[in-house]
């Protein structure tokens, strides 16, 4: 039951001086959630936490190029011919190091984005510093503004910092294969679709994200985010996507149904977007053609409402409820 | 409505009001129709047993439970409509302190200075080492926060509220946990900080430590305030004047003539009675101001009763708070003084 209005006297008490070693920054909206978007980047690069999940990460990228490189070694010694350890060994070179560096960011990536994200909210109920942080000034909205900030932060180096070593490591491992390189396929066009090949990977990556964060502040705690979405992308939307192609030998409405469910995850509609994407940056073999699932345009609209919906509830919630821890 | 120490005007000296502010958890009704006074420059003590409402009080003037019904007015602002800018001016602790376990207590008043709207740099730092210096952590600053005692996390959230210099500081048991130097410094600080022209607003359970910094206090029991005032008129209600005699005769005789002659003669004795429960020897213990005890003593003696002791003993905030929150007085025979107390709240809160 909310109060009714009082009518306020004309002006508060005026504010009295602060000590001068105390130093007040700019308190408009944005220079307040920036500054709160660094302090959440600052508590994340103070975690161990973040360096154990950075380590593994780095550790993943390496030892999966090197494990390729090793592999392409071992038939090369074995005699294989030049034609098949070049194809063998395509994934340690540009343009085919970017699909593996991919599958890489949307498998581990996604799961170490996860545990990151779950973290940085549901911690604050675990550690019950929502109550310190909620009693210093800022709006809810701001400080839970500012997690996704971070979030998204996150997002965007753990794609170009993987990217970039995954490159990188593939071209020194490919020293041991004697194969050289080519870049025949590099031009403005090609650089365009691979920078959009990774903007495609940081939205689904991101997309995660928001789901570990809705998750986190529904349920208060790390586990509820990070339980809650590894269950979703490795078992529920695996399953839904059985059940799609189950779809295919039931006839009528049902079927249809069935088999129209997986253009309605998350996971579909990254492929899809990825997909839609590749023939500009993977070379295709004359005559092959790459069947267009669905169109960006479907798969955009299907991401931008479950980011809608994920970020608007959490910050509903957030604004809402009490905190009584 | 509470204690009449005040009729409830609003002027730019009030820094908290708080009109009927009422909370319900289902049936559950925590604090109820709470009109509560806070002036500018108060060290105000706000008391109550456990599970009185105290902290849900204090939880709503900071905007982390909405109120049932009611509103608060925070230096002139209803904190329903402008929290974020009443936050600002105000440094708080919410029960134990809580703050990030992996940080130094460096760093996590770094991370509080950035939400509280601080500049980061070399001022912030400045101010976090002050800070530091101030409630004697300066030593355990790069420690962990998973690794501190009670007593530095209590330090460190006093720190954490002091840290931009607010203008009313909430403190929700800000001793616990601290041994009794630190609770010492505690309320030396509180002294400090009141000379300083802050507004403090002090939760304990703590009676001696409210008595010796506070100026007013509430008393509130099952969500209900049952006592507002200052609290050297509280500690007033609450004085005696003890008297020894030689023999049990002579005390009896003390009794007789002061019970007979208090209504006629002397009517700012409100009671008198024998307290037989401390010495082989009975006292008397009289209801009056300690001012009285030379004109007790002169009384006495014109009918040949010489005291062999006679002092006045102040009121204390514990035995008020306890005649006020429990079903029956601890003290035996109860006081009085404390029963004129109790039911001058009960009138209150039956009158509401």
């Amino acid at each position: 039951m909310k109060s009714s209005y009082r009518a306020m006297p004309e002006s508060s008490i005026p504010p009295a001086g602060r000590a001068s070693s105390v130093l007040m920054g700019q308190q408009d909206y944005v220079s307040v959630l920036l500054r709160l978007t660094g302090m959440e980047l600052y508590k994340i690069r103070r975690r161990l936490m973040s360096k154990v999940l950075t380590f593994i990460g780095i550790m993943a990228t390496v030892s999966l190029f090197g494990l390729l490189a090793l592999a392409t070694f071992l038939e090369a010694k074995s005699g294989a011919p030049p034609e098949v350890l070049r194809r063998f060994s395509e994934s340690l070179r540009l343009p085919e190091s970017l699909s593996l560096i991919t599958q890489l960011l949307l498998t581990l990536g996604q799961i170490l984005i996860i545990i990151l994200v779950s973290t940085i909210v549901g911690g604050e109920y675990t550690d019950k510093t929502v109550r310190l942080m909620l009693t210093r000034g800022p709006t809810r909205t701001q400080l839970l503004l500012s997690k996704i900030g971070a979030a998204a932060d996150a997002v965007v180096l753990c794609v170009v910092g993987i990217t970039l070593l995954g490159i990188l490591t593939g071209f020194m491992l490919n020293v041991i294969t004697g194969i050289t390189p080519t870049f025949d396929f590099f031009s403005m066009s090609w650089l365009g679709h691979a920078l959009l090949y990774m903007l495609i990977t940081m939205l689904g990556l991101f997309t995660y994200a928001m789901m570990a964060l809705f998750l986190s502040t529904l349920g208060r705690a790390t586990a509820a985010g990070m339980a809650g979405v590894l269950t979703w992308s490795f078992l529920i939307e695996p399953a839904i996507s059985i059940i799609g192609l189950f779809g295919r030998t039931i006839s009528g409405p049902l079927g249809s149904f069935f088999q129209a469910l997986p253009a309605y995850l998350i996971g579909p509609n990254i492929s899809v977007l990825l997909q839609n994407d590749s023939p500009y940056i993977f070379p295709q073999s004359p005559g092959a053609q790459v069947p267009q699932a669905a169109t960006d345009i479907h798969a955009l609209l299907v991401l931008a409402v479950y980011l809608v919906v994920f970020i608007g509830i959490a910050l509903w919630v957030n604004r809402r409820r009490d905190v009584l821890i | 409505m509470a204690d009449n120490e005040d009729t409830f005007t609003y002027d730019s000296n009030i820094v908290i009001s708080t009109n009927r502010l009422t909370k319900a958890f289902g049936k559950l009704v925590a604090v109820n129709d709470l009109h509560l006074q806070v002036m500018r420059g108060d060290v105000f003590g706000f008391l109550g047993p456990n599970g009185a409402g105290k902290t849900t009080t204090i939880r709503m003037l900071l905007g982390l439970i909405r109120p049932t019904a009611g509103s608060a007015i925070i230096f002139g602002m209803d904190n329903a409509y402008q929290l974020p800018a009443i936050l600002q001016r105000i440094g708080a602790i919410v029960e134990t302190p809580a703050f990030y376990p992996y940080l130094s207590g460096k760093d996590n008043l770094h991370a509080v200075a950035a939400a509280s709207g601080m500049v980061s740099g070399s001022a912030s730092n400045r101010r976090v080492e002050e800070v530091l210096e101030i409630v004697e952590l300066g030593a355990q600053a790069e420690d962990a926060f998973r690794n501190y005692s009670l007593g530095m996390k209590q330090r460190l959230g006093i720190g954490a509220a002091l840290l931009a210099d607010p203008e009313l500081v909430i403190l929700d048991e800000p001793t616990n946990g601290l041994d009794p130097a630190g609770q010492f410094e505690i309320r030396q600080l509180i002294q400090r900080l009141s000379t300083l022209g802050k507004t403090i607003f002090i939760s304990s359970h703590f009676l001696h430590d409210i008595q010796q910094v506070c100026n007013r206090v509430a008393i509130l029991q099952k969500g209900n305030l049952i006592k507002q005032g200052a609290v050297n008129k509280l500690l007033q209600q609450g004085e005696q004047i003890i008297i020894r005699l030689n023999t049990i005769n002579e005390t009896e005789q003390a009794l007789t003539l002061l019970q007979q002659n208090k209504e006629r003669e002397y009517p700012w004795i409100a009671q008198v009675y024998m307290d037989t429960s401390k010495q082989h020897m009975p006292i008397l213990r009289v209801d009056a101001p300690r001012a009285r005890s030379a004109e007790l003593n002169a009384l006495l003696a014109q009918h040949n009763l010489f005291a062999a002791e006679i002092h006045p003993q102040e009121g204390s905030l514990e035995e008020i708070f306890l005649g006020l929150t429990t079903p029956s007085a601890s003290i035996s025979p109860p006081r009085p003084g404390m029963a004129a107390l109790a039911r001058d709240s009960s009138d209150q809160q039956s009158g509401q």
